[in-house]
């Protein structure tokens, strides 16, 4: 048996090797026993092929799905470019929205109530008004995916406009900075990470919201590609088109996480 | 109009209220052109206040400022102000931070930049042009915001308790620090401060400020040659001036306190 140690666990340093091995190390294990598990269950026979592919095919399958043109042009770019626009859509609105509560009270006033109880709101429920109104197109789904992913933009800039020290608008104050001067030299600045914390999570919202939309309601699209593989029992697609799915969103988290963290000057 | 015996403040009867709360005044003010004025008092007396009315970061209810001759509308160009926490943009490196006045008034990238860096000489930060407020210590931080408040070149800094978050060696270095920077530009400090012994040992005159609503109970004068060093302060007229300034403070910061509670 290993002696105690009298250090308290909460003032010991994180050890670096867990059982042999570093931490990270753990994290691909824990990864290769799932897929390699799920693998064998499939391959076992205990369950039926319309039910569960092994793992392997599902790769092979999404990738092959690469080199189909109407995939990579009616789906993946079409997804890519609906994900986009709202984003940039919601980033703006966002931060103009979060600026000019902060600036002014009575929006502020005005607009909290719905940026608190927003996140209650099943979104998704309105697709209904939206084919309605404005058909199956693009509009619906980028309209959709900007109202979800708009909200949390505005929260975290918010948190971002307001957190400025007051002895730095005193300062902006002093030296007789003009309203634009002030937004570009002193709020936006000071605001930044935690916009950027905001923009992170805005890219995900918006990525659930297209592909979600693009499920119900659209007839193209990743979503869609998934949908119909669905309806038509074609299992080895949906599989494809979930690892797909969901290997182009974590991608596309990463890359945008790593740029938006070098803007970030608290991690200097 | 401005002329060489116009001094570069003259308040007043300056008073505020904030809501039923008397904060200030009635109270006079006057600074000479390169003049060293300090104003102690208890907590809560409405130094700062007055000090923002001169800077323009607020009105006074009545009353009048006039800077250099002209009456105040807003903040103007050549008075400074240093803050007692050091507003230091802490996106900025050091450089950028003491260049940002220059910035703001539309002074070119080079030439703002050169007068930064030589400003950066001055207050001893040399070598650290291109770090972060995050990686200095406080006493660095505030020289910065000195800097910055340098770089316009003005005839008027106002100080709001710039040293008050230092400690206390740091607090005297960074005193005898801003005594060679006002010598060497020459130009009027309103100066509030807590320590008796900082505002005998920077000033010309020292004002001793009452309680609220803080009206001012005295005026010493300091009569100690220039320049100074902490040395000063052992002399027979500073240690009188610091005993006749605490005399003072005591009683007034006595009735406060037992009118607080």
């Amino acid at each position: 048996m290993t002696a105690r140690s009298v250090v308290p666990a909460y003032v010991r340093p994180t050890p670096a090797r867990v059982a042999g091995m570093p931490a990270r190390g753990w994290t691909l294990v824990l990864l290769v026993v799932m897929v390699a598990s799920l693998e064998l269950y499939a391959r076992s026979g205990a369950v039926s092929r319309l039910d569960l592919i092994p793992v392997s095919e599902m790769a092979t399958r999404s990738i092959e799905l690469l080199g189909d043109r109407d995939f990579v042009v009616d789906a993946l770019l079409r997804s890519a470019l609906l994900i986009c626009v709202s984003f940039v859509a919601s980033a703006l609105v966002g931060v103009g929205v979060a600026y000019a509560m902060s600036r002014y009270r009575w929006i502020h006033r005005a607009m909290k109530p719905y940026v608190n109880v927003f996140y209650a709101l099943p979104i998704f429920a309105l697709y209904p008004v939206m084919v309605v109104m404005f058909g199956t197109g693009m509009v619906p789904i980028i309209l959709l995916a900007t109202l979800f992913s708009v909200v949390i933009v505005i929260a975290n800039s918010l948190v971002g406009f307001e957190s400025t020290p007051p002895i730095v608008t005193k300062l902006a104050r002093s030296l007789e900075m003009t309203p634009s001067q002030q937004l570009r030299k002193i709020l936006l600045p000071s605001a930044l990470p935690d916009i950027l914390a905001g923009l992170k999570l805005g890219l995900g919202y918006a990525i659930i919201a297209v592909l979600a939309t693009e499920f119900i309601l659209a007839t193209t699209g990743l979503g869609q590609v998934v949908n119909r593989a669905y309806n038509n029992f074609n299992t080895v697609d949906m599989y494809a088109g979930i690892v797909f799915v969901s290997v182009f969103a974590l991608l596309a988290n990463l890359t945008l996480s790593a740029a938006l963290s070098s803007f970030d000057w608290r991690r200097r | 109009m401005s002329s060489a015996t116009t001094p570069i403040v003259r308040a007043t009867q300056v008073e505020q209220h904030f809501g039923p709360v008397h904060a200030l005044g009635p109270v006079d003010l006057r600074i000479e052109r390169g003049e060293f004025v300090s104003i102690v008092g208890p907590s809560g007396c409405g130094k700062s206040t007055l000090l923002e009315i001169v800077g323009a970061l607020q009105d006074p209810a009545s009353g009048t400022v006039e800077i250099d001759g002209a009456p105040v509308d807003g903040p103007r160009r050549r008075t400074a102000i240093v803050f007692q926490e050091s507003a230091t943009l802490p996106w900025r490196t050091v450089l950028d931070n003491v260049a940002f006045a220059l910035e703001v008034r539309g002074i070119g990238r080079k030439e703002r930049r050169d007068k930064a860096r030589e400003l950066v000489q001055i207050v001893g930060l040399a070598g650290f042009e291109d770090h972060y407020p995050a990686q200095l210590s406080g006493g660095m931080r505030q020289r910065v915001a000195m800097a910055r408040a340098m770089s316009t070149e003005p005839d008027l800094i106002l100080a709001d308790e710039p040293f008050g978050a230092l400690d206390e060696q740091t607090r005297m270095l960074m005193a005898e620090e801003l005594l060679r920077v006002v010598d060497t530009i020459g130009c009027g400090v309103l100066f509030i401060t807590h320590s008796i012994q900082e505002a005998v040992l920077l000033s010309d005159r020292v004002l001793v400020m009452g309680r609220r609503p803080g009206t001012f109970i005295d005026e010493v004068p300091i009569d100690l040659p220039r320049p100074r060093s902490h040395v000063a302060l052992s002399e027979q007229s500073a240690t009188e001036a610091q005993e006749r300034i605490w005399a003072q403070i005591r009683s007034e910061a006595e009735v406060a306190m037992r009118s607080e509670r």
